[in-house]
């Protein structure tokens, strides 16, 4: 693909789920995190951040610029590539393939994105049960589904719709087999990681079969799309830069204009340690923008012009991103997957799924929200975007069941 | 008075061994070999994973070259390194061996056999005799491993040769464990079935990718099953079996079958969940005991 073919192809699209790619990471990349990965576990080095960069100071930048410089993403944007997607599925009814299913990691958005497309086209949405009631086995929510019911349905959460309880996957097949009796449209929306599971449980596969996938976002979609989320009230354009100048990303007016300046691999960088999940680059690079303190924010190249001011990039071998704790990393492991299967768990019910692990919980979420790992939001814990990539890697050298994104 | 003439024609002349070398070359070996020792555990440790069951083996290969590089360097420094002084040397060697120290000589050469059939190696959980446990060091002499409860038991290489050895995981970093229930025989054994599989299928310490066995079998005083599955790593199968045996029981309690009691000897009944044969199976698949 050309630079022009990926400038000009749609910044939000859907794949088969079994073509999923996450974008490349380079060669150097690789070796340097192999060895300083190595040197970590080894305890041979401490990774001290700093926010000097020989003439620079960076300091983290303030909120209503930070607002300004990367805004909250609309998932909403991604429902024409969905349209797109399902246009002949829409035009037959969904008369020969009434199922269809739409697969997206944490933080990729999808689980919106699905509930929205479904609302906007007035589609019936089957909201999830609350969390306990699928293990007091309180039949409300699934005798409420009529398979005959005609209207199309959209499912935006199926990874609510299970516990890996023995009493949480009954709701789910009953479920699944509700669903396999319907003739209607319905289109389904999992979590990557609650999909591998039910695809290893419940072989969730054979009702769902050919799902699809929110395309990786690669270097070249990551800069259109962070481009597109800066606005800045005074409307100068505003470069990205890191501290030693190297432009990360240019402001998206002077984007299309020849003669552009070379750019450096911080997104190219971004998108593969992100694995190409748009919501996990997107909190990475908020965390990666620095200010300079100072009458003028300006980095005073003459080349630039005197109206463009920076936002400087923290480089990325100084981003300090969460990693595993060292101690009981056993336990955390099984906490972080559990989190990670149902994308997120409230206190209560997280001693029911891990009951071996009850008496010591409160103090291993503790470590692992000080380690900036996980969260408590909305009354579950979950994991956290900047930690995302750090604890995949980790269950999958563990060798814990992991997600196909 | 010939016998010692010989000897000394074998041995190099007192005057001419360098015993400071000799001294340097003993010492150095065993540094090198205690620094392995612990160096080796250690890194494995730290990478932790299917790292650790890579790198715990290298030590016993290890440690052998470390003592063939020390006798290459030793040899011609006592004796005169010709083919007649070596032949006489070792054959000295074979007789002091076979007569004063054979079963020391014997585990010598099991364990150097040991390295290359590897019957066990660290980080393996191994069955001798009534020991099981994980094997932490592989060494010239015997072998030591730890027990569920702590205990290091130390076995000489010599039982290889007559001895069945039972390896649980044979170097792999997952093995099967299986947990047993014992049931009153008045259920639906379909429903228990299906059940017992979602207990397992529903561990957090389950390794997905391979399969979920529930057997059963009637006996005289009621229904054995047993859950067959694998754990992510070894050295969580009682931490596995533990999951599956409580989260089972309250399971089978909820549906109302009724845990069972099996015989323990003549007239000696006891409940069948404090039996300590419903640990990691040493007797695999073995139903003759019940």
């Amino acid at each position: 693909m050309t630079p022009e073919d990926a400038n000009n192809s749609p910044l939000w699209s859907f794949i088969p789920l079994d073509r999923y790619a996450k974008p490349p990471e380079l060669t150097r990349e690789i070796v340097r995190r192999g060895f300083w990965g190595l040197w970590d576990r080894l305890r041979l080095h401490d990774k001290v951040p700093s926010n000097r960069f020989g003439q620079l100071e960076l300091h983290p930048i303030a909120k209503d610029l930070l607002q300004q410089a990367v805004g909250e993403p609309d998932w909403r944007e991604a429902e024409p590539a969905l349209d797109e997607e399902c246009k002949d599925w829409l035009k037959s009814g969904g008369q020969f393939e009434p199922l269809h299913a739409v697969v997206g990691a944490p933080y990729s958005g999808t689980c919106f994105t699905v509930r929205y497309w479904g609302a906007d086209k007035n589609w019936r949405v089957i909201e999830p049960p609350a969390a306990g009631q699928l293990l007091t086995g309180a039949r409300d929510w699934l005798n409420a589904i009529d398979p005959a019911d005609e209207s199309p349905w959209v499912i935006p959460c199926l990874e609510k719709c299970y516990l890996r309880h023995h009493k949480g996957l009954e709701p789910v097949k009953e479920l699944l087999e509700k669903l396999s009796s319907r003739r209607r449209a319905t289109l389904v929306a999992c979590n990557s990681w609650a999909w591998a599971y039910l695809h290893k449980a419940v072989q969730i596969d054979l009702v769902l079969p050919a799902p699809l996938a929110p395309a990786p976002f690669d270097r070249n979609r990551l800069k259109r799309w962070f481009q597109s989320l800066t606005r800045f009230a005074d409307e100068a354009p505003r470069a990205f830069r890191l501290p030693n100048r190297e432009l990360v990303m240019a402001p998206a007016v002077q984007a299309d204009e020849s003669g552009q300046e070379k750019e450096a691999d911080f997104l190219a960088k971004l998108a593969a340690y992100s694995r190409g999940i748009p919501g996990v680059a997107w909190s990475i690079w908020r965390h990666s923008l620095r200010f300079t303190p100072g009458p003028k924010n300006d980095d005073g190249g003459g080349d630039s012009g005197e109206q463009e001011q920076t936002i400087w990039v923290t480089p990325w071998e100084n981003l300090n991103l969460p990693g595993i704790p060292e101690e009981n990393r056993g336990q955390l492991a099984l906490i972080l997957h559990t989190l990670l299967l149902h994308n997120g768990v409230s206190n209560r019910l997280l001693p029911e799924l891990l009951p071996g692990l009850a008496a010591v919980l409160g103090q291993d979420l503790h470590k692992l929200r000080a380690a900036g790992l996980v969260e408590l939001e909305h009354g579950e814990w979950r994991v956290t975007a900047l930690g995302y990539p750090a604890v995949r890697e980790f269950l999958e050298e563990g060798g814990y069941l992991v997600d196909a994104i | 008075m010939n016998d010692y003439s010989s000897l000394t024609k074998v041995l190099r002349d007192i005057n001419q061994i360098n015993f400071v070398r000799i001294f340097i070359i003993i010492i150095g070996a065993w540094v090198v070999m205690r620094m392995v020792e612990r160096a080796v555990p250690w890194l494995a440790e730290r990478l932790g994973g299917r790292f650790r069951l890579y790198i715990l083996p290298s030590i016993p290969v290890m440690r052998l070259l470390i003592i063939n590089v020390a006798l290459i360097l030793l040899v011609p420094t006592i004796i005169e390194p010709t083919l007649q002084n070596l032949a006489a040397i070792f054959a000295a060697l074979a007789i002091a061996l076979g007569f004063a120290v054979k079963d020391f000589g014997s585990s010598l050469v099991a364990g150097i056999v040991a390295i290359y059939e590897r019957p066990y190696r660290p980080g393996d959980w191994v069955k001798i005799d009534r020991a099981y446990g994980e094997v932490k060091t592989v060494g010239l002499r015997a072998m030591r491993l730890v027990t569920p409860d702590d205990d290091t038991v130390t076995i000489p290489h010599l039982k290889f040769w007559d001895t069945n050895i039972y390896n649980a995981n044979d170097g792999r970093r997952d093995l099967m464990c299986v947990t047993d229930f014992y049931l009153h025989p008045h259920h639906d054994g379909a429903l228990v079935r299906r059940k017992l599989r979602d207990v397992a299928l529903t561990s957090p310490y389950l390794n997905h990718e391979r399969p979920i066995v529930v057997v059963l079998k009637e006996e005289v005083w009621g229904t054995h099953y047993k859950v067959r599955a694998y754990p992510i790593d070894c050295r969580e199968q009682f931490q596995f079996i533990s999951d599956i045996a409580v989260r089972g029981k309250a399971a089978l309690l909820e549906m109302g079958v009724e845990l069972g009691w099996r015989p323990l000897g003549a007239g000696a009944m006891v409940p069948a969940g404090d039996s300590k044969e419903s640990l990691p199976r040493p007797e695999r698949g073995a139903y003759s005991d019940l």
